[in-house]
């Protein structure tokens, strides 16, 4: 199994989002992707960016976000994670299946709207107690 | 990367958004929204946009409620890429008060003003 990995890190700004697109564009080059796929994954490491931005930080002006890219032959996976203070709203809150899409409150429409773009989704805390790690996985069709 | 215009000398006041909407350019959206605000007539084209993210449109929704509670009129024209897909994922292409076209939305602000 061949797996390759892109690591980018940046200042849990809002500044910064375009990054995250801009990679995700390099890495999905040479694998089957078209642009509606793309178009639809550059908005789940987005939105996963902007929940860590947005709530991670709240008491801390400074903080990281991490965002790595795994290419296996199957599958693109996207990890992010900060380092700030969680999220306050249950992981069972915010994985569960029957969670309205509609409201824009609070991240909860970002996790709606990551978890209609990806197949798999794992919304955990970080390996420290501290931050949130949001791994998704997109299986891809085979490359030709 | 973006672009963000209020025009508000015709007959409606016009927010043209381009380019990348996400958290990074909330306070010009917020800015171009409020200034439209007042108008009885309000057109939100998002034809040229090229990525929208949940941010973004959570302060569309918000300006088309604050617009509705004052009872003007507002038209969205959605945008033409593949930015649209966020508007079809929550369904709000079916919610919100689109227009297929810049000149249909204008048309119908006109109509609207008339009564």
């Amino acid at each position: 199994m061949n797996e390759s990995v892109v690591r980018l890190s940046f200042p849990a700004k809002a500044d910064y989002l375009l990054l995250a697109r801009l990679a995700l564009s390099g890495v999905a080059r040479g694998l089957p992707v078209g642009p509606e796929l793309l178009a639809d994954l550059k908005l789940a490491v987005t939105e996963a960016c902007g929940n860590a931005v947005r709530h991670a930080y709240v008491d801390s002006a400074e903080g990281s976000v991490g965002v790595a890219f795994v290419v296996a032959d199957d599958r693109l996976e996207m990890i992010v994670e900060d380092n700030g203070s969680g999220i306050d709203v249950p992981v069972e809150t915010l994985v569960s299946e029957d969670a309205a899409p509609i409201e824009p409150v609070d991240g909860g429409m970002g996790m709606a709207i990551i978890r209609a773009i990806v197949d798999e989704l794992d919304v955990r805390e970080g390996a420290d107690g501290h931050g949130t790690v949001v791994h998704m996985t997109k299986y891809l069709e085979a490359a030709k | 990367m973006h672009r963000i215009a209020l025009d508000t000398n015709e007959r409606a006041a016009v927010v043209t958004a381009s380019g990348e909407l996400d958290a990074f350019v909330a306070d010009d959206l917020t800015d171009a929204f409020r200034g439209a605000a007042d108008s009885g007539g309000v057109l939100v084209d998002l034809t040229a946009v090229s990525f929208m993210d949940s941010t973004a449109l959570g302060l569309l929704v918000r300006a088309v409620r604050e617009v509705d509670a004052r009872g003007g009129v507002i038209r969205v024209v959605l945008p033409a890429g593949t930015a649209r897909r966020i508007f079809e994922l929550t369904t709000l292409d079916r919610v919100l008060p689109v227009a297929s076209s810049r000149a249909k939305a204008l048309a119908e602000l006109e109509g609207s003003s008339a009564d």
